[in-house]
């Protein structure tokens, strides 16, 4: 039997927000475009006992009056300092929003960091290539590496 | 339901299990001519048609595949497996639907259908070497392996060639090589500790592990239907092209192009049959699992792959005037001397060196430094030892540390960590005793009106002196590869997490110490073979499962020479 949703809808609306604060619309579509805060919650609901809800849900409310006017300057700035500047409940909420929607951006399958995040790479592994001069993580799907290389120097 | 006539009940053999042994024992028999029945408890899984997930992303899962309470709630045992995820349980056996009795804690992991765990096994393909098979003797416990090396080498071999096992000719005494497929690469970090740990001139090397996967593709492997792994790191979800082998992609679909094999899945086994005047198992009794009708089947000879406890169970189970503490059991010690691997130690650090290399795709495999003490001479307080995993691996940055458009723009092109990843973790030898046992519980039953086992399986001193070893010569060896933030965790999870159960009815030349003679026969009835993990006589440090089909494909053969010759 499914769980009740220990959310009400200013709770939703909230965090919707931090979404749009954490990963904005630029040219590419953001957490609100993307529909990520509907993400977060379900899995805050499904995944997490009552004492880790429990938590998030008084962390989310604290927050929530203190930042009730639409002030996302200081949303921002607040979340940026949760470590020093939150309780353990509000800096348990923040965390974890933060960390759900990371995870939510990478698996939505839309983002561009889908592409890279989820990889079903068909290549074949190389355990040694330069990094590359920004430092960006190599796929295996640019062609820069052959797909059956020279023999390994393990053999 | 048309009742099955008694000729289509009458077969050469029959095969109890569909796993990694099971398919094997069939491909043999079938091969060598015997109409063969293979009998699975789960259901029918086609090879590659019942792979759901096998194509799936992530944001094709609920919650990005993250598991969910309910999930845990509802198999709180199987939840403990890192394999069972929601892309993968339906490989996994419901906790519920065969309930077992714990004296002491024990995790039993098992996937009831057509390939069993081969579909969701880690694909380590090592030989045994003979430091494994004497170990008993020269240590003095358990009883001496009636077989060596030699005797399984060919085996060894004949096994290779089917499967495809990846892995380089590393000439060490401790890991016979065999015949291997091209190696996975290792990480230049690797590289770095392979020669570091080599470098102490002690015995101890770093390897890349063998693994049974297909890295080259052959007319012979095209002809099984398996293609060239295509490193897509998402193996335990079944894989679709048959690279990395299982049950399904490959021993039993060659089985069935012999035209001699019938597969029986939703068939549990009750118990064998005995023949009190021929002195022989002539058959097996099995309960339909959708039914609930008992049928029996019969056969000349008998393979129980059932999987090291249900195979216990099964024998336990098979009381008769003759055997009535269980069938083959005279010497009183089936069920005893259950062992495991102990998984318990970990080992993580970060290397920050070879910060301008990273790595490229997905590799299936893993490094592996294999067992290092104890192997000429006695040397440590606690006796055998272990193996290790080993991998390096340099990953993206998981947490980015940004906000908003900054944060953004770290998700779309992610950077590298600056530092490489090393992680560890301890395969040991536990020693079998004979408390360590299961047995019928006297009054539960399952919903098959079968006894259900209880398992009295614990850790011992020998044990607890293993990590603590592990964790100090790990620890050492890190220190001089310059590795940083070495953390040594000591997992203390349940024997039977690790998947490798064996034991319970050991080889043995004796008969009063033992339940099988040299080529997996039950000493007191012949026609019986166990060549799974029951048969073990002790556990090594080398992942069990290629030894397994050696003794299945040796005893599979011995079998049909024995028949032939009017012996069995």
């Amino acid at each position: 039997m499914p769980r009740p949703r220990p959310f009400a809808e200013d709770d939703v609306a909230f965090i919707d927000r931090i979404g749009d604060v954490l990963l904005p619309r630029t040219e590419t579509p953001g957490a609100v475009d993307l529909g990520l805060s509907k993400v977060v919650v379900e899995t805050v609901t499904a995944c997490f006992g009552p004492e880790e809800t429990d938590s998030y849900i008084r962390g989310l409310r604290v927050l929530r009056r203190r930042f009730g006017r639409r002030d996302d300057a200081g949303l921002l700035a607040a979340l940026r300092s949760s470590r020093t500047s939150f309780n353990l409940d509000q800096r348990h909420f923040a965390a974890l929003t933060r960390q759900l929607f990371i995870e939510s951006y990478r698996h939505c399958g839309a983002g561009p960091a889908a592409v890279k995040q989820s990889d079903l790479s068909v290549a074949w592994f190389v355990g040694s290539i330069p990094v590359s001069s920004n430092g960006e993580r190599g796929t295996g799907l640019a062609g820069a590496v052959p797909a059956v290389p020279a023999a390994s120097e393990n053999r | 339901m048309t009742r099955e006539s008694l000729a289509d009940r009458t077969f050469d053999a029959i095969v109890v299990g569909s796993g990694i042994s099971g398919g094997w024992s069939a491909k043999e028999l079938c091969e060598r001519g015997l109409r063969t029945l293979v009998l699975e408890r789960g259901r029918a899984v086609e090879h590659p048609n019942d792979y759901p997930t096998a194509e799936f992303r992530p944001w094709d899962l609920p919650y990005g595949g993250r598991r969910s309470l309910a999930f845990h709630e509802a198999n709180p045992i199987a939840s403990r497996c890192w394999a069972y995820q929601p892309d993968t349980a339906h490989f996994f056996t419901p906790d519920n639907e065969h309930p077992y009795v714990q004296e002491k804690p024990f995790d039993w992991i098992r996937g009831y259908q057509v390939g069993g765990r081969s579909l969701t096994w880690s694909r380590h393909a090592h030989r045994w070497s003979n430091a494994d098979f004497e170990g008993p003797a020269r240590d003095g416990f358990a009883v001496d392996w009636p077989i060596r090396y030699d005797d399984l080498a060919p085996w060894y071999a004949h096994v290779e060639r089917f499967i495809g096992v990846s892995g380089n000719a590393d000439g060490l005494d401790i890991l016979p090589d065999g015949e291997f497929l091209r190696p996975h690469d290792m990480t230049v970090v690797e590289r770095r500790f392979r020669s570091i740990v080599e470098a102490r001139g002690d015995g101890r090397h770093l390897v890349m592990a063998r693994r049974a996967a297909l890295t080259e593709s052959t007319p012979f492997f095209a002809a099984q239907g398996r293609g060239v792994c295509t490193n897509r790191g998402v193996c335990e979800r079944g894989c679709p092209t048959g690279s990395y082998f299982s049950s399904n992609s490959s021993t039993l679909p060659w089985a069935q192009r012999t035209g001699n094999l019938t597969l029986r899945p939703d068939s549990v086994v009750h118990s064998l049959v005995y023949d009190e005047v021929a002195e022989r198992v002539t058959g097996v009794r099995v309960i339909d699992a959708n039914t609930h009708r008992e049928i029996e089947y019969t056969a000349r000879v008998v393979f129980l792959n059932a999987s090291a406890l249900n195979t216990n169970l099964i024998l336990l189970n098979s009381t008769s005037d003759r055997f009535d503490r269980g069938l083959g059991n005279d010497s009183g010690l089936l069920g005893t001397h259950v062992a495991f691997h102990s998984y318990r130690g970990t080992i993580t650090a970060r290397s920050e060196h070879d910060l301008d290399r990273q790595t490229s795709g997905h590799r299936p495999n893993d490094c592996y430094i294999p067992r290092f003490r104890n192997v000429d001479r006695q040397e440590t307080d606690f006796l055998r030892g272990y193996a290790s995993s080993f991998s390096a691996t340099r990953n993206s940055v998981a947490w980015p540390s940004g906000f908003g458009v900054e944060l953004k723009r770290e998700l779309d092109d992610p950077q590298l960590e600056p530092f490489w990843t090393v992680y560890g973790q301890m395969v040991a030898e536990t020693i079998p005793k004979v408390e360590n046992r299961v047995t019928l519980d006297p009054v539960l039953t399952d919903a098959w009106g079968i006894p259900m086992l209880r398992v009295d399986v614990g850790y011992d001193d020998n044990d607890e002196k293993i990590v603590r070893d592990f964790h100090e010569q790990m620890s050492a060896m890190y220190h001089d590869a310059g590795f940083s933030e070495i953390a040594c965790v000591d997992s203390r999870q349940a024997p039977g997490l690790d998947v490798h159960e064996m034991g319970g009815a050991r080889m043995g030349r004796d008969p009063a110490t033992s339940v099988l003679n040299g080529w997996n026969q039950l000493h007191a009835c012949p026609n019986v073979f166990v060549t799974d993990g029951a048969c073990m006589t002790s556990t090594g440090t080398a992942a069990p499962s290629l030894t397994y089909m050696a003794f299945a494909a040796r005893s599979a053969n011995r079998a049909v020479d024995e028949l032939h010759d009017g012996n069995l």
